[in-house]
Order: C-alpha cells, then structure tokens, then sequence
C-alpha cells in the first residue's frame, strides 16, 4: 500500500517538475539547433571552396563544421575527396571509411573509397571469417545493438510489470506466468547479444594508418623487432589501446604495436 | 681502354733515352746490371739531374769490395732534353768495374758535390756468377757487312727477363671501407735503351666486387727515370683506376696484361748491324701485374637516418629557381654535391616535400674531374615540384650525410629551410569516363553539396552507457522487492503470533508518546491510562495474550511462566499499582510522581522485551 501511496504522490506531484525538464530539455535543443546551424554553415562553406580548388582551406572548414560535435556522411566525404586532392592518401581513405560508417552502402562513397584504395601501396591477404562472425554481422545488419537492447528491455519490463500486477493484492486474477515466462525467455538473450556485440562487435574497430612509412613492431617500443613494414592508408583493425601504443591487426592476421599517431581512427 | 691504347701508342714510337726533365738537382747512382759473368764487366753510372753544370765536380771512383776498376778517369755525359718547351739537362760520371771472383761484390756510396751541396749515392750489391750461366756473348769482332750475309742461324734473340720490363700495380692501400675510393695505378718499368713496339692489351682487365671509374693519364707520356735495386728505369703510368668496393670483404683486381715486342740494347751496339740487318730484333713479350688484393672493411652502424652510402668528402649546396609561383605551375630544387669519393652510385638525398606538391623523381647529371690523382666532382639531383593548392609552405631542410674515410665518422650536412608562396587556385579535373552509375572512372565522386542527416559525434558504446544497466537492474529489483514484500506478507498473514509480535514495540511507543504528550497537560488519569495501555499491550503482544481483564495473579503466573524474574514481576505490579492510583485518584499525583511512572513505564518494557526473549 505504501508504493502504491508512493506512486500516487508521483502521480500528484510529477508534473511539478516537467516544465523544469522541458525548459533544461529546450535550452539543449536549442543550443543542439544553433551548433548543428554552426555546422552546416562550416559544412557549406567547405564545400564551395572545394568546388573552388581550394582544398586547404576546405579542410579547415570542414574541421569547424566537425568541431561542432556533429557529423554527416557529406561532411566526411567531402573532407575525404579534398583530402585526396592534396594527395593526403591516408587521410582520403580515412574520411571516406568514416563516411561509409554513417552510409555502408552509398555508391558513391563506395566508388571513391575504391579508387583511393587502389593507390594504396600495401596489398594484404584476407583471411575468410568463421561462420558464427559472419552470422553476428548478418545479425547486426539487420538491427544495430542498440535496437536489440531496446526489443530485449521491452521483452524485459513487460514480463516485471505482468509480475507486479500479480504481486499487488487488488491486481490482475488472470494466469500471466506463461506470458511471462516467455517474455524472459527472450529478453535474455537479446539482451547478452546486445551487449556482447558492444563490448566485441564482429568487426573490431578499425584504423587507416596516416604515416607514409610505418612499422609494426613486436612490442610497443620504437626499438621492437619489425614484424611488418606498412604504408599510407592501410586498414588495420585495433584490439588494445594502451596509451600511445595501439595493438593492431592486419587483413592477413598479422599483429603487433603501432605507434597511436600514426594511425587515424574511423 | 681508349685511353690505355693512346698511352701504348706512343710507347710504341718512344725512342729510348735518357732525357729527364728535373725541377730540382736529384743524384742517382745505377749499374748496367746487378748480376754478371766472372768475364763480362759492369758499368756504374753517377747521374746529376737538375743542374746546370756549374760547380760540378768528377766525384772520386767508388770504393768496391770484389771488383776492380778498370779507369781511374770516369766517363763523362750530358744529356740535354726538351720537353713542353722547357729545357733540362743532366750529367752522368761512369766507370767500368770488372769482377774479381764469383760471389757477392758491393759498390759503396759515392759523394758528389754539387752547388756546395753534398749528395751521397746507395750502395749498389752485385752478384757475380760463372760465366758459363750467362747468355752466350756475341763475336767481339765486329763485321761490318755480316749483316748483309744470311744468318748463321735463326736463333731469336734473348727475350728481357722480369727485371728488365715489369709492370707493377700501385694500390694507395691495400685495406679501405666500402665504397671508398681507392686509386690503382700501373706503372711499366723497362730498362733504359729498352725499345717496345706493337702493344696491346690481352685480356680485358676486370675487378669484381669494385666500382670503378678510369682516370686519365698521359697520352704521351715522358717517361720518369727511377733507380730500382741500382738499376736505371724508364718508367710510364699505363693505367689509372678509382674503384670503389661495393662490398665488404676479400677482394681482388685483376692483373693488367700487355703484349708487346721488346728490343734490348745489349749486344746490339754495332752501328751498322742495326743499319743493314735484315733480321728483326724485337723479340715478343707477355707483361702482367700483379694481381692486387684489397680488404674492404664494413661502414660503422651509427649512420645517420639520411645517410645513403656516400663515401668520401663532400658538401651540398641547395638552390631554388622560385619562391613563389601560382598552383599549378612548376618550380625546380636543385641540390649539387661536390667533392672526391663514389660520386657515380651517389643517391640521391631525401626530400621531404609537403604532400600538397607533387614531387617528380629527381634528375641526376655527373661532372667528373678524371684529370686528377683521385675521381673528384659534382653530382646534381633536380626536383620539379607543382604545389596543388594554395598556400605557404616550408619545405624541411634537406639533410645529407657520408662517411668520412679519413676521419672515421659519419658526417651531415642540411640546407636551410625554404619557403614557397602558392598563390593562385585549381580546379578539379573533368573526368574523361564514367561508370554505368555515372560515377568517374579513374577519379572520386563529385561531391555532396548539401547534408540533410547530422547526428551527434562520438557515440558513446551500448555497455559504457549507465543507462543499460539501469534499464536491466531496475525491472529486477523492482521484481525482487515485490517478491520479498510478497512472502513477508503472505508470513505475516499466516502466523498472528508473529504478527503481534512485530507490533509490540510500535504500540508501546506510541501509547509512551501519547502519555508524554499529556505529561503536561491536567488530565492525569489519561496520562496513567496511557502508561498502562503502553506497558499492559507490549506484555500482550509479546506474549500473544489477551492483556484485558486480566488479573494480577494471572499476569504474575503467565510471566513467570514465560521466564520473567520475580522481581520484574514485582516493579510491574508497584507499577501496575501506581497507574491505577494514578486513574482512580489523580488529584493526589503531581507532575514528579507522573515524570516517575513514565520513566518506570519506559524502562520496564525493554526489561520484559530481554525477559521474555530468553
């Protein structure tokens, strides 16, 4: 009966607090609406230098535009295609994978990406993945984790609030346990897949190496045994930050250490 | 090897003599021949190079140990020669020595004054043999027409031994660094009056494992006299050679060789034998240098980054044609290294140009100095570079760096930085075919122009959200306090033991407060009702008895039954007793007696609580 109170005093008192949540909620949208003006507006003004030729100046519009804390799929193309004007290969191939993250399958991301590929100096084997991967990422394809996690919460809350129902005296009569018990059923596991996929997502995340030359070393020494020389704009996968070391790994399986500024992250 | 052939050419027309062209007085002593027959006789020759004559005096005969002079008078020449127009002359003093028996004879060092200056020659050793091991002498008479008659026989003459005519190979080390250079030369040594004709060279000379670049030398060269074991040489340089290891290592050069026909004057001073004989009298010679041995030693490990293999000594000198320039337009660096060592393999150094300008692979010319004793020169490496964009830009300093030979230490130089102005802007190139898509062949798709979906940067993962857990752990917990509550209820409602049990202490506490409220008010008999309610429904509940109407000896057996000491019986009933005074008679209780009651009331219960828990 207490809770019971206990949720009528929400119930009575709640909507006292909504117009401070709405205000606080408004300010944000609307410093949200003036940063992502900024945005466009550095956007925008990137994108006529570059029909311009003047891709320095380009790319130091669209830094504006992203310092803004906003991100489009244009925004990362266009730095990319100003970037591979200037011959920045790596940064090129860099902008253009970011892009394909927000768009996987535009055509044209894809194009560009592909002929700034074929520039590139190193050619690594790839190795087939296991099955079960390829199963996670069909899997993630269709939904990202995130809508996982929100399908298994649902599954989850309905079955705790068909069970509070039966647990209040004055609730429900009606037999809910085998609907609850199904809801858990399924919760459970969207939910361990949803959040196994975040914390090891199929495809680890991924960096394209910006230094000319570069070596993976052995250990996170300067001084390390070389295990692979490699150049601008290779795709390396990144398994452990440590710092200004990162352990990568190649295409082929290869792993070692890259210094961490030499590589940019997509 | 054109080179080479030049130099045999005018071997071959070189009449033998004695000229020497002398900057300074040199004196030199020699003999006709350092091993003779018991019967033949040795000429011992003083020569004076480079004075005019004046105050040259005969020197006295030498002292000999095993040979006897034959004159007391020496014989007297002088030799004038021109050479490039300048004139030189020199003076020789000979006398004759015959052997006085097989073995080792010696000639001592002769003192000769010349211009008040004193010279003093070597010593010269002889060795004297049988005759009967010497070549066969020719008739000492002397027919003038035996030259027009057939020849008694077709015996050749008796070719030069090795010391007569020799070549010797002259390396300026026999152990280098890789890569440095190391100048060989090949010298031909003949006897004076030594006369060669129809040279060549046999074999091609090789050194594997070398670079090697040809130095010039003399086309025609003016032979030098040089005094070798006391006897007199003519000698010219054949061959120059830089060679520079390519690795490190043993390594060797292949010995020079020459054919040629040699004429030895000896035997052949009749004057008209050489006029009229029809017989030739050169006789064909092989020559070979030795073959030279180099070790070349590995470069030390602490090259620096730009070091690309130079070796030798050098400085860089970094020119620009412009500073500034429109996009598009070209602008050339050149960078000339200059200086002795492998100027023919140098790379070239490292310039690291801003990738906002396409960098064309460097041109490379040579201007090699072969005029010289060593290969000195200059190597120039030009760079066409076309900035992309506009802009200034610092072009880093180009840094080149060589090994040291002499000194044994890495050494670098670097130019100064250079700052290039673009100004100016380009245009994206029209691509010339496109996909079935309409997407450029060999060039990136135009652009977006416009963006319609921003999103925040950045973010944050599924299982760094707090939110997650939240959304997880709430509905359970939620689930599990309902749960809890649920069996506590559902106990409850099945033992009413259990449920007075739990009341007892929050009934007596508010009858307790209830009676302090009323400790000061003026209804005492309500306040004693309260102390008795609080004390009598906590001895109820915790017993789980009916506490109405129940009686004092009732109250004492139940208590006593439930292990409460007697005398917590007794307080209870004075207690009991007082409250009843209290109810019934309340005019004769003041404030103290009720402070008293409810301090009696509030320590009574939780002696019943430890009492009846044991």
């Amino acid at each position: 009966m207490r809770m019971i109170a206990l949720i009528v005093i929400l119930l009575v008192f709640g909507p006292t607090e909504v117009p401070a949540q709405a205000q606080a909620e408004t300010q944000a949208q609307a410093q949200d609406a003036h940063t992502v003006a900024a945005s466009i507006q550095s956007f925008d003004d990137g994108t006529a230098l570059v029909r311009e030729g003047r891709f320095r100046e380009a790319i130091d519009a669209f830094e504006r535009s992203r310092a803004a804390g906003f991100e489009s799929e244009a925004l990362w193309y266009n730095m990319g295609v100003a970037h591979y004007r200037l011959d920045h290969l790596g940064q090129a191939i860099l902008h253009f994978e970011r892009a394909l993250r927000l768009a996987p399958d535009d055509e044209r991301v894809l194009h560009s990406l592909s002929i700034a590929e074929r520039r590139r100096v190193d050619t690594f084997s790839k190795l087939p993945e296991p099955f079960w991967k390829r199963g996670h990422t069909w899997l993630l394809g269709i939904m990202g984790p995130w809508a996982w996690f929100a399908a298994g919460v649902v599954l989850l809350w309905t079955a705790i609030a068909l069970a509070v129902m039966r647990a209040i005296p004055a609730g429900w009569n009606m037999d809910t346990r085998q609907i609850q018990r199904w809801c858990l059923m399924l919760a459970a596991p969207l939910l361990v897949f949803s959040l196994w996929s975040s914390v090891s997502p199929p495809v680890p995340p991924a960096a394209i190496v910006l230094a000319q030359t570069t070596s993976i070393t052995e250990q996170p020494d300067a001084a390390g045994a070389v295990v692979e020389p490699i150049h601008e704009g290779t795709r390396v996968h990144l398994l452990t930050d440590a710092g200004d070391w990162l352990l990568v790994r190649l295409s082929n399986s290869v792993e070692g250490w890259l210094p961490a500024t030499d590589v940019g992250r997509i | 090897m054109m080179r080479f052939l030049a130099v045999l050419f005018a071997l071959v027309f070189w009449v033998g003599g004695s000229a020497v062209h002398a900057q300074s007085i040199r004196v030199q002593a020699s003999v006709s021949a350092t091993e003779i027959g018991t019967e033949e006789a040795v000429t011992f020759t003083v020569s004076v190079s480079g004075s005019d004559g004046s105050g040259l005096s005969a020197p006295p005969a030498p002292e000999t140990r095993g040979l006897s002079l034959l004159q007391s008078t020496p014989g007297t020449q002088r030799n004038v020669s021109i050479v490039n127009g300048q004139v030189s002359q020199s003076f020789g003093f000979t006398w004759s020595f015959r052997p006085v028996a097989e073995g080792s004879a010696r000639i001592e060092p002769v003192t000769i004054t010349v211009n008040g200056t004193r010279y003093t020659t070597e010593a010269i050793d002889i060795n004297v043999v049988a005759q009967s091991q010497r070549p066969a002498r020719r008739p000492a008479r002397r027919d003038p027409f035996s030259a027009l008659r057939p020849p008694v026989n077709d015996e050749p003459p008796p070719p030069p031994s090795d010391r007569d005519i020799f070549i010797r190979a002259a390396p300026r080390s026999a152990s280098v660094w890789r890569n440095e250079q190391l100048v060989v030369e090949y010298k031909l040594y003949f006897r004076e009056g030594i006369q060669l004709r129809q040279s060549r060279l046999t074999d091609s000379w090789d050194a594997e494992g070398f670079w090697r670049e040809e130095l010039d030398v003399e086309t025609r060269p003016v032979p030098q006299t040089v005094i070798e074991n006391g006897l007199r040489y003519n000698v010219i340089t054949l061959k120059r050679a830089a060679v520079f290891p390519a690795r490190a290592g043993d390594l060797s050069i292949d010995p020079l060789r020459i054919e040629s026909e040699a004429m030895l004057p000896f035997g052949q001073r009749d004057p008209f034998q050489s006029l009229f004989s029809t017989r030739s009298r050169y006789t064909p010679v092989d020559l070979a240098s030795p073959e030279v041995n180099v070790t070349a030693r590995p470069l030390p490990e602490n090259a620096p980054a730009s070091f690309q293999g130079a070796v030798g000594r050098f400085n860089m000198d970094l020119r620009v044609d412009k500073t500034a320039l429109e996009v598009g337009s070209s602008l050339e660096i050149r960078a000339t290294i200059s200086g002795t060592g492998n100027l023919a393999t140098m790379a070239a150094p490292t310039l690291d140009a801003p990738s906002v300008f396409d960098v064309y692979d460097p041109q490379t010319s040579s201007t090699l100095d072969r005029s010289g004793t060593r290969l000195a020169g200059s190597r120039t490496f030009s760079w066409v570079l076309i900035p992309r964009s506009n802009g200034t830009f610092e072009l880093p300093p180009v840094r080149f760096s060589w090994f040291d030979p002499n000194a044994g230490v890495y050494r670098e130089t670097e130019s100064d930085p250079l700052t290039i102005s673009v100004t100016g802007t380009s245009s994206i190139p029209d691509a010339v075919a496109t996909t079935t898509n309409g997407l450029p062949v060999d060039d990136v798709a135009p652009i977006f122009i416009s963006s319609s979906s921003w999103t925040p940067a950045g973010s944050t993962p599924l299982h760094h959200r707090p939110l997650t857990y939240f959304l997880i752990l709430f509905p359970l917990l939620v689930w599990g306090g309902m749960t809890g509550w649920r069996t506590y209820v559902d106990r409850l409602a099945a033992n009413p033991e259990l449920v007075r049990g739990k009341r007892a202490h929050p009934l007596s506490r508010k009858h307790l407060k209830q009676a302090s409220l009323l400790l000061e008010g003026a209804d005492t008999a309500a306040f004693f009702e309260e102390l008795d309610r609080a004390v009598m429904g906590f001895i109820g509940n915790r017993l789980n008895v009916a506490e109405r109407g129940m009686t004092r000896e009732r109250l004492a057996s139940t208590l006593a039954t439930s292990g409460a000491p007697e005398a917590l019986v007794n307080d209870l009933n004075v207690f009991l007793d007082q409250c009843d005074l209290g109810r019934y008679a309340p005019a004769n209780m003041h404030r103290t007696d009720k402070e008293r009651a409810l301090d009696t009331a509030s320590a009574l219960i939780p002696d019943l609580d430890e009492a009846l828990s044991v």
